[in-house]
């Protein structure tokens, strides 16, 4: 295996790295486009309304070399319980498995460097360009643009026409790089009527800074459905950047879950396209900084088309001196009449000197929908803890349940294989909070 | 069991609430506790169990000559009191299976076999409250009916075995039926262990199937009188006024007109 290294992330160096990949049309034309589109755009700033509560003016974005491992990755045993699954050690791909009785049958689960290699044919390669141009398309600021254009590493799923899997597919990054970025790009595509899950994890050594910059593209098409489950835990040094879209096709269901723990600044997105009539989506996110860490999670609802129904569920609780911002709108077009749209954003604030911000949006261009959306921000409750104690809980016990409780409605729905980790990482969170 | 209340007083917000309650109770006995709405009822059982809301103000509760009011709420439970609540909270994201296992192990700290039959016992409660297993994984009371409520709440106290039970109001909304089942799971205690109750309420309808021991009426944070069975007969032939009657009690609100 090699790894090669790029020093800067100005235009000019950009543009020699674009050059200078020997990479199938399909990509480079990705590159080519976001580089364009870097080459126009400024670093945010906290003028730019996205950025206002969360200020990256700190960073010396153009100072950020970044590196792209080559070399063949291991096919493993498939583990029982999962359709597929691909590891990660920083941008190289390590290992990749393949349930059995999938051989055949058409789904690809391959590395990006794979499907440079050859590894998707040429109808799919066409595919997964519109996905991605199509995420690069719905970028909106500069961070976003430069991760197409330097797309390190990732995993292309996808799926074949009424492929229906219910056990998921795994793709795991491990992290223990140092000053460096990385953009790690997940593609995901059900093709009509297929349908599956796709958990996607990373992990960090305590060790280390380094800035993540993410895109995830998902695309359920027409009756499709994909459920999508993020769980971030990198080291409260780092800096994370994440942009999703999913994009929904008529009758298709997208159900993306998002649970960021790690980084001492993130910068979550996460978009919807409602482009079809029937499409049902789910936005379910958790969250819960501790010290002095920094979260912000933006999350769109778009309705492009009529007779959608999206819903937004996000929850978080902030303890010691963290920050937590929710942004959350829900776009109607003109023509998405009959849309049914809702966002609950809940937050719980477990320290006196920890914030949480909600701004909900509605953004509505069209008549005959049902649209709203409901926030809350408080302390635990006392009749609550009272009732548990009642039952012979510990004062500690009773807010450990309540927690827990509290993101269940998102954690709950977790596959099996990180359920386990998320509720341990919660568990740890309220602990440190109780000292 | 023996739980000794004397003169004990306490308030909410400044306003005196109870003005020197004494009851004296035991395991194996069951405590019927009437009295007109505001009486102070609720508050006895709040107190009793240190809800913070309310503050003691004098007086002291025993049990087995120990004084609980300086103890917190959940240490009083493991000594095996129990609280069955008039307005049951909803716990959203807490499955009843989950909730009531920990609250088991906490009872029965350091008894294996019973956290071994905990599922064949839960069941086997639930088939007895004449509730669906759907239950176990459903979360605490969250969208539960009135009554569903109040049966979670016995379907509790069967599964922790308390020496001593209080009902705060646990017939109230209840239809005929969903009552005998109530009325089942407190007699079934009753009947098999040694457990006491205490049972609030308005209305002598539950008394007819839990039959009391010992009746007690309260008025204006005091209890006025005490008796058997014949009380309650009493009390339902002629009303709370007839108490007041009988015991030359005084409205203490001036604009409060006496009823009929």
């Amino acid at each position: 295996m090699s790894v090669q290294t790029f020093s800067s992330s100005s235009v000019d160096a950009l543009r020699s790295f674009v050059d200078g990949r020997d990479e199938p049309q399909w990509l480079r034309d990705v590159r080519e486009a976001a580089l364009a589109r870097f080459a126009e755009m400024a670093w945010p700033t906290a003028q730019d309304e996205e950025f206002r509560r969360t200020d990256v003016s700190m960073y010396d974005f153009d100072s950020y070399s970044f590196e792209i491992a080559e070399g063949a990755n291991a096919v493993v045993e498939n583990p029982v319980g999962q359709s597929g699954s691909l590891a990660f050690s920083n941008t190289a791909a390590i290992r990749r498995s393949l349930a059995a009785e999938l051989e055949g049958k058409g789904v690809v689960f391959v590395s990006l460097e794979e499907a440079i290699n050859g590894g998707i044919d040429e109808a799919l390669a066409a595919r997964v360009r519109s996905v991605l141009m199509k995420g690069l398309e719905n970028a909106d600021n500069r961070l976003t643009v430069w991760h197409y254009a330097t797309m390190t590493h990732g995993a292309i799923l996808f799926v074949p026409r009424f492929v229906e899997l219910s056990d998921p597919f795994v793709v795991t990054f491990d992290e223990d790089g140092d000053g460096t970025l990385r953009a790690p790009q997940i593609v995901a595509i059900a093709d009509e009527g297929a349908r599956f899950s796709l958990v996607h994890r990373v992990r960090q050594q305590e060790e280390g800074e380094v800035l993540f910059n993410e895109a995830i593209d998902l695309s359920a098409g027409n009756a499709g459905r994909i459920n999508y489950f993020g769980l971030q835990n990198v080291n409260i040094d780092s800096t994370y950047v994440s942009n999703g879209l999913g994009v929904v096709g008529r009758d298709a269901t997208l159900h993306a879950y998002t649970a960021a723990f790690g980084g001492l600044l993130s910068k979550y997105r996460m978009d919807l396209e409602m482009a079809g009539a029937g499409g049902d989506g789910f936005l379910g996110g958790l969250y819960f900084p501790y010290e002095d860490q920094h979260i912000d999670l933006r999350t769109v609802q778009r309705h492009v088309d009529p007779k959608a129904h999206s819903l937004t569920l996000y929850k978080g609780a902030v303890t010691d001196e963290s920050h937590s911002v929710y942004q959350g709108l829900i776009n109607v077009e003109h023509d998405a009449v009959s849309t049914d749209a809702y966002l609950t954003n809940n937050n719980l604030v477990l320290g006196d000197d920890a914030q949480a911000d909600s701004i909900p949006t509605l953004e509505i261009h069209t008549d005959e929908v049902r649209c709203s959306h409901g926030s809350t921000t408080g302390k635990l409750d006392e009749s609550q803890i009272f009732y548990l104690k009642t039952r012979g809980y510990s004062p500690e016990e009773a807010e450990h349940l309540l927690v827990q409780g509290f993101f269940e409605e998102v954690a709950g729905h977790y596959p099996e294989v990180v359920v386990d980790e998320i509720h341990e990482i919660v568990e740890a969170r309220i602990g440190l909070a109780d000292e | 069991m023996k739980i000794e209340i004397r003169n004990l007083q306490a308030q909410i917000e400044d306003t005196p609430i109870l003005k020197g309650v004494d009851l004296t109770m035991n395991s194996g006995e069951v405590h019927a506790l009437m009295g007109p709405n505001g009486s102070g009822k609720s508050t006895l059982s709040n107190v009793m169990f240190g809800n913070e809301t309310y503050e003691v103000t004098g007086g002291e509760i025993l049990v087995d000559g120990q004084n609980i009011l300086e103890m917190e709420p959940h240490e009083r439970a493991q000594l095996g009191l129990f609280l069955a609540f008039q307005y049951p909270v909803e716990i959203p994201g807490v499955s009843v299976g989950r909730f009531l296992k920990r609250a088991s192990e906490i009872r029965f700290e350091n008894d294996e076999s019973r956290t071994k039959s905990f599922v064949k016992r839960l069941r086997a409660s639930m088939d007895f409250m004449e509730m669906e297993q759907s239950f176990i994984n459903r979360y605490l009371n969250t969208g539960f009916s009135g009554g569903e409520k109040k049966r979670m709440e016995i379907l509790q106290m069967l599964m922790l075995e308390p020496q001593f039970a209080i009902l705060d109001e646990t017939d109230s909304g209840l239809d005929i039926d969903a009552l005998k089942i109530v009325s089942k799971g407190v007699n079934k205690l009753r009947n098999e262990t040694d457990f006491g109750a205490l049972v609030i309420t308005h209305y002598q309808r539950i008394l007819d199937h839990i039959k009391p021991d010992y009746v007690h009426i309260m008025y204006q944070g005091r209890i006025v009188t005490s008796g058997g069975h014949e009380l309650v007969e009493a009390l339902e032939a002629k009303g709370y006024d007839w108490v007041k009657k009988q015991h030359g009690i005084q409205e203490e609100e001036a604009n409060e007109q006496p009823t009929g």
